[in-house]
Order: C-alpha cells, then structure tokens, then sequence
C-alpha cells in the first residue's frame, strides 16, 4: 500500500471529481424537469400524452445505463448529429434519470387520497390551481426520500460515463493510473471520495424519512 | 441515410447467446448475493457493539456508498498489486457479488424488521429454537414482504452485469460492441440491442411475478 502516487496527483482527482459533482448537479436539475413533466403525463387522460412517454419511461428503465451511453454517443454521429461529449453524456443522464423520477413522481402523485382532487374539483379549481397548491406540495412530501435516494444513485451512476472517455473523477484516475500503476490505492482513493459525499446524502435521507413517519 | 435493420437481425443468434451470457451471471450473481447478504443482515440485525455488527455495518455502507464501476476496477485491476489474479468473469461475478449483496442485505434487514413481535414471541410459545423461529416462521414472512424489492434488485443486478463488457466478458453489451466495430452500423445494433435488454427485464419481472405467486398465491 503506497498512497503517495494518489497524493502527488490529488489535484487532477479533485479536479476530476469536480466534473463528477458538475455533471451530476446537471443531470439532477434536467432529469428532474423531464421527470415531473413525463410523470404528471402518466396521470394525464390524454393518451395522445400519457402512452409516447409511457414508452420512454419503459425503454429508459428497461435498459442498462451504459447502452443508452453508446446508442446516443456513438448512434447520434451515425446519423449526422455533431453532439459533444459533453452533451452526448448529460442527454443520456437527463433521460435515464428522467424516466426514474417519473416514476417516483407518479407513484407520489397515486399515493395522494382520491377526495383530494375531489375537493379541489367541488372547490372549482383549475387543473393547474389543483396541482400547484393542492396535490404536488403533498406529492413532494412523499416522493421527497425515494427522490434524494435516486440523485445519490445517479452521483455514483456518473462514474459510468468514463467508459465513453468523459473526463470525470474515474477517468482521471484511469489517466493516472497509466502513469504511476498504482490501481489500487487510485481506485480506493476515488471510491473514498464518492463516500464523502454520498454517505451524509444518505443519512440525511434517513432522517427525513423518520420525520415522515413520525409526522 | 437508410437503416439497416438486417444487420442487427442477422446476428441475432449472436446476440441471445449473449443475452444467456449476462442471464446467467445475473441469476449466480443473484443467488451469491442473498446468501451473503441473509449473514450480513443477521450480523446487522441488532444494535450491538460487538465487532461483528461493526464490521459489517462498514462494509454495507462503504459499498453502498460507492460506485459499482470502481468496484469491478478494484477487484480487476487492483487485486494483482496483492498478487490475487482473477479471469474477467470471476473477477466480475466477485464485484457484483460484493456490490449487491449489500444492497440485498439491506433489503432483508428491514423485511426482518418488518415482522411483528407476537410473530417471535408466538414461536418461542410453541417451543421453537431461535435457529427454527427464523428459518421456519420469521424468514418466510420477511421474504413474502421483500420479494418485489428482490426482484427489482435482480433487474438492477442483470443492468449492472453490462458494465463487464469493459472487462472483456461476452455478454450482450460486449457482443453489441464487437458487431459495431464490425459493420459500423451503430444506431440500428445498439437501438436493437437496448430492445433486447427491455424484453429480457420484462420477461425476467414476468417469471419473478410468477414465482412469487407460487409460493405465496394469497398476495397480488
């Protein structure tokens, strides 16, 4: 065990997990925006809305992450599409995560009592008044756990976009690595580094968990 | 600019081979996991200071705080700096191993928990051993309340074994970038090949959905 090889370049790691929490912070503000609006689609009657998202939320959940990384990286240039890598990564996470947090918002939104929206009706509310003041405050109480839950996951899930070559916190290390060969205390330090941030995430997904239940 | 939807047709014995290929690491995968992590829930099941529940409590939360990916390096690409070498496969079937069986860990300790006290007390009125109140009243019962989150972990488990392309494993994903490099046609292989890894999560939720119904009908 040699950690001086991690500590002579823990300025490009740093740097390298600035791109991870930059790219995560992204994904999680678009995917969140997809994910309401493909999630109120759901509990939409129009079907013209609900079942072309419904297909989305399907395909984009019924596949590994690392596939929908190559159909957009290397399938939009197939077609002509100029797409950066950059944009090419965050498009794949606004959609993977989108498809996710539909989910647990309309899962949210089935979980507020019917006489909810009944009331708001009989009080002659408009769907959008409905909506804003009375079911997605309370829907947000709900989702709020499995929705922080998601977003520590998708910080891990941006490590995966090292294998298109994006130079997040992963890669970097992999740079490294090439010169020092030192995979193993690189690795261990990075994977340090992921724990820093995603361990207090979680207990404070915890604690907002046991108010819920207490409430 | 025409699709060429033969290509990915063509070889698509290619692909189930694959698909087969990333099946069965999953189920082994699965089946290693639940094992492991039934002894790391008992080892966490209650508060106490001993080293085991510390121990255990570390590993769970270290991994389940850090990515997947840089676990499979680890196993891969770190274990030989301590002279340990592992063929992809093992090595890959080891990390997701060690990467899941903290998350099912997780999972049946709250199934555990999530039993009543009568349910215990009852058994120890009857006579019961600790070892037969867990193996024949408690386990079942946590089991029947945890079997979607099981499933749904099996379904993660199948999506995280594409990750061991990188390691050279044949499975889908690999077999789907070998084809792309070559016939370059990329859209219609990798469009086709995320189809294919829908339908099997579907079919795979299908039979789970169907076991559990065999073994506890009484519940949708």
């Amino acid at each position: 065990m040699d950690f001086s090889a991690a500590w002579a370049y823990k300025t490009l790691l740093l740097n390298g997990f600035a791109v991870t929490i930059e790219l995560s912070i992204l994904a999680i503000i678009t995917g969140t925006l997809l994910g309401f609006v493909a999630g109120l689609s759901q509990t939409s009657k129009w079907a013209i809305l609900k079942y072309p998202t419904k297909l989305y939320i399907e395909i984009f959940r019924g596949s590994p992450l690392l596939i929908q990384l190559f159909m957009v990286f290397y399938g939009l240039p197939y077609l002509g599409i100029d797409i950066s890598i950059f944009a090419a990564t965050l498009l794949v996470f606004t959609l993977y995560g989108g498809a996710y947090i539909a989910e647990i918002i309309r899962s949210g939104i089935e979980s507020i009592p019917k006489g909810q929206f009944e009331a708001s009706q009989s009080l002659g509310l408009t769907y959008r008044q409905m909506m804003q003041k009375i079911i997605l405050p309370q829907t947000l109480k709900v989702s709020l756990p499995p929705l922080m839950g998601f977003y520590i996951g998708l910080i891990k899930d941006t490590s995966v976009a090292s294998i298109i070559g994006y130079m997040e916190v992963v890669k970097e290390g992999q740079m490294i690595i090439n010169i020092t060969a030192k995979p193993f205390e690189i690795y261990f330090v990075i994977s340090v580094m992921y724990f820093i941030i995603s361990y207090p995430l979680s207990l404070l997904v915890d604690w907002i968990e046991g108010r819920n239940k207490h409430a | 600019m025409f699709f060429d939807w033969g290509t990915p047709i063509i070889h698509i014995g290619d692909f189930i081979m694959g698909a087969f290929t990333s099946l069965w690491i999953a189920v082994l995968v699965f089946l290693l996991s639940v094992l492991f992590g039934t002894l790391l829930a008992l080892a966490r099941f209650k508060r106490r200071k001993n080293l085991i529940f510390i121990l255990a409590t570390v590993y769970v939360e270290f991994i389940r705080n850090t990515p997947v990916l840089v676990q499979i390096f680890i196993v891969y690409f770190g274990l030989p700096q301590f002279d340990i070498h592992l063929s992809p496969i093992t090595a890959g079937v080891l990390a997701l191993t060690v990467n899941n069986s903290a998350y099912i860990a997780e999972i049946i300790r709250a199934g555990i928990q999530s039993i009543h006290k009568g349910q215990w007390e009852a058994a120890a009125s009857i006579g019961l051993s600790h070892f037969q109140m867990f193996r024949l009243i408690v386990f079942p019962l946590a089991l029947r309340n945890i079997f979607p989150s099981l499933s749904n972990q099996f379904i993660m488990i199948l999506f995280g074994t594409s990750l061991l392309s990188i390691l050279d494993v044949r499975e889908l994903t690999q077999r789907a970038s070998i084809l792309n490099s070559e016939t370059f046609r990329t859209m219609e292989i990798f469009v086709f090949v995320t189809l294919m890894y829908y339908v099997i999560s579907i079919l795979s939720s299908t039979v789970l959905r169907w076991v559990n119904h065999k073994f506890y009908p009484n519940i949708k």
